[in-house]
């Protein structure tokens, strides 16, 4: 499989957030993971990104091992992207900085930057600042940064969940069709049951501290 | 490769931290308390006509001392200059100093204010004050008159903590004893004007505006004051009139050598540089202090060094004194 | 495995164990019997050195207080002709050496000095001991007047930030201002007015210059004296600890007091819009802070010109140069180092924050509130002992000086930083990390530039207490070196006070520059 998630587990202040999680996924597919709040799902995010260590665990994406008992991979060599719930724009880079910031390689970096700018329709606010934009203009910004990443794996915490429902939808609809274009495995949280059955391969459920 | 350039540039800096070896025989170390223009400028004058770089490190007498001591064991410092005598004793006690060859110029200097490794490069008295236009007539001749009753609230001195007045009660108390000095401190503390504050030229200003009839104050300030940028102080100096006791004391800025330093040939250059009469009338002159050599004129508002009666002060035990005196201070509430 | 975090880790660790080593001696020693000097001590000085230091501490802290906060009040909550002005100018007094204001009222009031002066040439009658001054409310009239912008500048960003909503709600109420200002923005100001206080009682605690020219008594003075008259470092480190563990009982007093206000009060509000004050009102504002200015500021201010202006044939001119470089050299230089030093501190403490971190920053603080001279026996003792081991020349380079300084003034800068990253938090850098930059990176392209008002303002700071900085430069300084501030002093100290005009002059010059460019960025921030 693409992605293997074994027994992983993760404790605080010796209560069990996350108890023996376990999953896998295909490549290009979309996941998306319900739960009430306080679940752990947000933690488990971070976790897969590197940004908090479980106690064990296996982590395998693309071949590669990110983590087991003995070792793990820092979070900015996974190739693993994450669009936190409030966006996280970086304030003093304006939307287009903030895109090419996810871009690494300097080959065709201009062409590139474009061609997202005209996918995520901001070519003309490209030298806005972000506190200059609306929640949905944000938004966009902070999924175009993500794409733009190309990671493997991409996990998402409730991306949409400070839009109205037209603006949602359209945007999410939009999204999952350029993650396919770019061929990322999406991880996707939200407490929007209907939505996850609609959009992904398959849901998982946390419940409180257990799967 | 980040990482390496970054330790080569942690490396540098830290290189250049370390001592630089220069050559010997062409630099002077002097740890110097006094301080003065005029000084910086007989150094830089020495620097040209010799072509001995001055290395100069200033601070107070005490604090140079306390690390003369710790350097003790590779000293750094050729020569150490100060402006009063109770540092000579703890200098001594502490083997900091070494003989000095004074060569000719002894002959031109006054026994008593010079010793094997010391020599006075100048000297500062220390008298009491009056108003020439309010009091003409002062009825005081010496420091014990002032304790005297019918003086209340008329005596005027800087704080205890002044290295001068601590040389000035060490004296006393070298001279007399314990009891005879508390005694002296008392009868001047009872008839305080005010809590002392301020400086010396403070003093002379506070007898001026009446706050008090006698101040104690140092010759070298009232001819400072003579100097002054400021007319009104020049006319504070103008006013005021020195009574010399009957036996002055008079404190001196002395030289010495400092033991195993690693310059000493240019360390005694420059000591007899200071000690010539050029560089001693600069220090009468520009500075209003009474010279080594006796022959150089002082400003015209001082008596002659000839005109008045010097205490003998024996100058290499006064620091002995001034642990002692500063308790009698605490005791006795002089602040 | 070599890695930025890891570097960063030891650093920190590093730093604070040299600074415990640095002051444990001086803890341990109170554990030790005492020798008589000890005694005389604590039966003769005591007493007066507590209650002097106290009475000084306590009321400058006070009174800067409330002048913040009145003056920060003024500036946010009315709109007045010259508001922007004076908003500015209330920074400036930051500039004045505490000493040289010392100096200066002494003169101002004393017989040669320009008020009897003037009534002597008019030949108005008079009596002297209408001007004799008390040496300790001078001296916490000199601390409040020079000392307060620490407040006003912590309480304004506080009241501009979060009170806009209250303070329009109790107008709509009918509160009065008056009322307004002392029950409403008084306690929601607490955080700012505790902050800013702790500032100024640690500046106050640490100064030797003015206590020791006005003849009081205190601790700083006292530490020196033991060592210095009594030769009795033994006591003088005594002092100096009893000195220090009232300082950490007050910096946890003050932490504490702010931990449990920090719920009570609002975190973010609306932008407030000052009040525009009707003409006789603004007349009269205008001519209170007027007065205020011309008081603490101006008068000493406009006399530093004039003696300046006379002194020039007087002085060593050729020495200015020399020292103005050096000055600088140690403001910027130093300043850099202390700055990369507290991201470093502040940055170990956001990665893992625990009972190490928290103490460090307890401990960096330390160093600021010791009086220099104490640092600076401390280190003097420290890399004389270490000569022994590695050759540094201590006179021939300035690394004890800056070493130094540098424990000095890194708390100042670290507690500035530290409240930098806690206002942003690792949500930015976690988002550059999965963006694939690593920790190190991301700290420079993301916390970095959004640290920089707390990063301008600690330059800023430091940069004011180093330019005027004097026990340590006198006691730690190379051969042939001075600074603007030790010429100051070396004129001051013998009482020429015209002479020590123009450098301070210049001392004011180069920290009004530094404040201008501060203040001009937190405006452009603003908008």
């Amino acid at each position: 499989m693409y992605l293997d998630i074994k027994q992983l587990s993760f404790k605080y202040d010796q209560v069990n957030i996350i108890e023996s999680f376990s999953m896998s996924a295909q490549k290009g597919s979309i996941t998306t993971i319900i739960g009430e709040s306080g679940s752990g799902k947000s933690t488990l995010l971070r976790i897969l990104a590197g940004l908090q260590t479980s106690q064990n665990g296996l982590f395998i994406l693309d071949n590669q091992t990110i983590f087991d008992d003995k070792s793990s991979i820092e979070t900015h060599k996974r190739k693993i992207g994450l669009v936190f719930q409030d966006y996280t724009l970086f304030p003093h880079l304006n939307i287009e900085q903030n895109i090419a910031f996810g871009i690494h390689s300097k080959h065709k970096k201009k062409e590139r930057i474009k061609s997202i700018l005209k996918m995520v329709e901001l070519e003309n606010d490209a030298h806005k600042y972000p506190y200059e934009c609306s929640g949905g203009m944000q938004q966009r910004v902070a999924l175009a940064r993500a794409i733009a990443n190309q990671p493997k794996l991409l996990l998402l915490d409730e991306p949409f969940s400070n839009l109205d429902q037209e603006l949602k939808n359209r945007l999410r609809d939009q999204f999952i069709a350029w993650a396919k274009h770019e061929e990322i495995t999406l991880i996707w949280v939200t407490h929007d049951i209907e939505e996850a059955h609609t959009i992904s391969n398959q849901v998982i459920e946390l419940k409180n501290k257990m799967v | 490769m980040r990482k390496l350039s970054i330790l080569l540039i942690l490396l540098l800096a830290l290189s250049a931290c370390t001592s630089v070896k220069t050559d010997e025989s062409k630099e002077v170390n002097i740890y110097s308390a006094r301080n003065y223009d005029v000084d910086k400028d007989l150094l830089n004058k020495f620097e040209q006509e010799t072509g001995i770089k001055v290395n100069l490190f200033e601070g107070k007498g005490d604090e140079l001392i306390e690390r003369l001591k710790l350097e003790q064991s590779d000293p750094i410092a050729d020569l150490f200059m100060t402006v009063g005598a109770e540092t000579l004793y703890p200098a001594l006690q502490n083997n900091l100093l070494a003989d000095l060859n004074l060569g000719s110029v002894k002959e031109t200097l006054e026994t008593g204010y010079y010793g094997t490794k010391w020599v006075a490069l100048t000297k500062r008295a220390r008298v009491i004050v009056y108003d020439k236009v309010n009091n003409p007539n002062p009825s005081v001749q010496n420091l014990s008159d002032l304790t005297d009753p019918q003086y209340s609230g008329q005596v005027l001195s800087r704080s205890s903590t002044s290295s001068y007045n601590v040389a000035l009660m060490a004296h006393y108390l070298q001279q007399n004893g314990k009891d005879a000095t508390k005694e002296l401190m008392l009868g001047l503390v009872n008839n305080f004007a005010r809590t002392p504050t301020g400086n010396d030229r403070d003093q002379a200003k506070a007898v001026v505006a009446g706050l008090g009839q006698y101040a104690i104050m140092n010759t070298y300030y009232v001819a400072a004051m003579e100097r002054s940028s400021e007319q009104e102080e020049v006319k504070v100096a103008q006013q005021i009139g020195l009574i010399y006791p009957s036996e002055t004391h008079v404190n001196i800025s002395w030289i010495g050598q400092i033991k195993n330093s690693p310059n000493p040939t240019n360390a005694q250059k420059l000591i007899n540089f200071l000690l010539s009469e050029a560089s001693q009338r600069e220090y009468t002159e520009r500075n209003g202090e009474y010279p080594a050599l006796n022959t150089i004129p002082v400003s015209s508002l001082l008596l002659p060094w000839n005109d008045f009666n010097k205490a003998v002060i024996d100058y290499e035990t006064l620091g002995q004194y001034s642990i002692e005196t500063v308790q009698m201070f605490d005791e006795v509430g002089w602040k | 495995m070599f890695t930025w975090k890891r570097l960063t880790q030891i650093s920190s660790i590093l730093w604070i164990l040299l600074i415990f080593i640095l002051f444990s001696e001086t803890f341990t020693l109170l554990f030790t019997p005492s020798n008589e000097n000890w005694q005389h001590s604590v039966t003769y000085v005591f007493k007066d050195v507590s209650t002097n230091t106290l009475i000084i501490v306590g009321f400058s802290t006070l009174i800067a207080g409330l002048l913040g906060l009145l003056l920060a009040s003024s500036v946010s909550l009315f709109e007045f002709k010259g508001r922007k002005l004076f908003s500015f100018l209330f920074y400036l007094p930051l500039a004045f050496p505490p000493y040289v204001l010392a100096y200066f009222w002494m003169y101002f009031f004393s017989y040669t000095g320009t008020i009897q002066t003037f009534l002597r040439q008019l030949n108005i009658p008079y009596s002297s001991t209408w001007f004799v001054i008390d040496p300790i409310i001078l001296a916490i009239f000199v601390y409040t007047s020079s000392l307060f912008p620490y407040v006003y500048i912590s309480t304004k960003a506080l009241i501009n930030r979060t009170m806009g909503n209250y303070i329009e709600n109790a107008r709509v109420l009918g509160y009065s201002y008056p009322r307004i200002i002392s029950r409403l923005v008084l306690p929601l100001s607490l955080p700012a007015l505790l902050g800013g206080g702790l500032l100024v009682a640690l500046e106050v605690l640490s100064d030797y210059g003015v206590v020791s020219y006005l003849g009081i008594p205190s601790f700083s003075t006292s530490i020196v004296r033991s060592w210095i008259r009594f030769q009795d470092f033994d006591t003088a480190l005594r002092l100096a600890s009893l000195l220090m563990i009232f300082t950490l009982i007050l910096i946890f007093t003050f932490n504490y007091l702010s931990r449990k206000i920090k719920n009570l009060v609002p975190s973010k509000g609306k932008p407030l819009i000052p009040n525009r004050l009707s003409k006789q009102n603004s007349i009269i504002l205008i001519t209170v802070l007027t007065s205020f200015l011309f008081i603490t500021f101006g008068i000493p201010f406009l006399q530093l010109i004039n003696w300046s202006l006379k002194s020039l044939p007087s002085i060593r001119i050729q020495s200015i140069f020399p020292n103005l470089l050096n000055s600088l050299y140690l403001s910027i230089g130093v300043t850099l180092i202390i700055l990369v030093l507290s991201i470093i501190l502040a940055n170990h403490k956001r990665i893992q924050n625990g009972i190490i971190s928290s103490m460090s920053n307890k401990l960096v603080l330390l160093g600021y509130s010791i009086p220099g001279s104490v640092i600076g026996i401390l280190c003097l003792v420290f890399f004389l002992n270490l000569r022994n081991f590695i050759p540094i020349s201590l006179n021939k380079s300035a690394l004890l000086l800056v070493f130094a300084l540098i424990v000095r003034y890194v708390g100042l800068s670290y507690q500035s930083m530290d409240q930098g990253f806690n206002k942003i938090g690792m949500k930015f850098n976690e988002a550059s990390q999965v963006l694939g930059k690593s920790y190190f990176n991301s700290m420079l392209k993301i916390d970095i530039p959004l640290l920089k008002p707390a990063l301008l303002s600690a330059f800023t700071m430091v940069f004011l207490d180093i330019i005027k900085e004097l026990p340590l430069s006198l006691l730690l300084r190379p051969f042939n070196f001075n600074t603007l501030a030790t010429q100051v002093h070396q004129y001051a100290n013998d009482e020429m006070l015209v002479e020590s005009a123009f450098p301070t002059l210049i001392i004011l010059t180069l920290s009004f520059i530094m404040i201008t460019i501060l203040v001009k960025f937190i405006q452009k921030e603003n908008n």
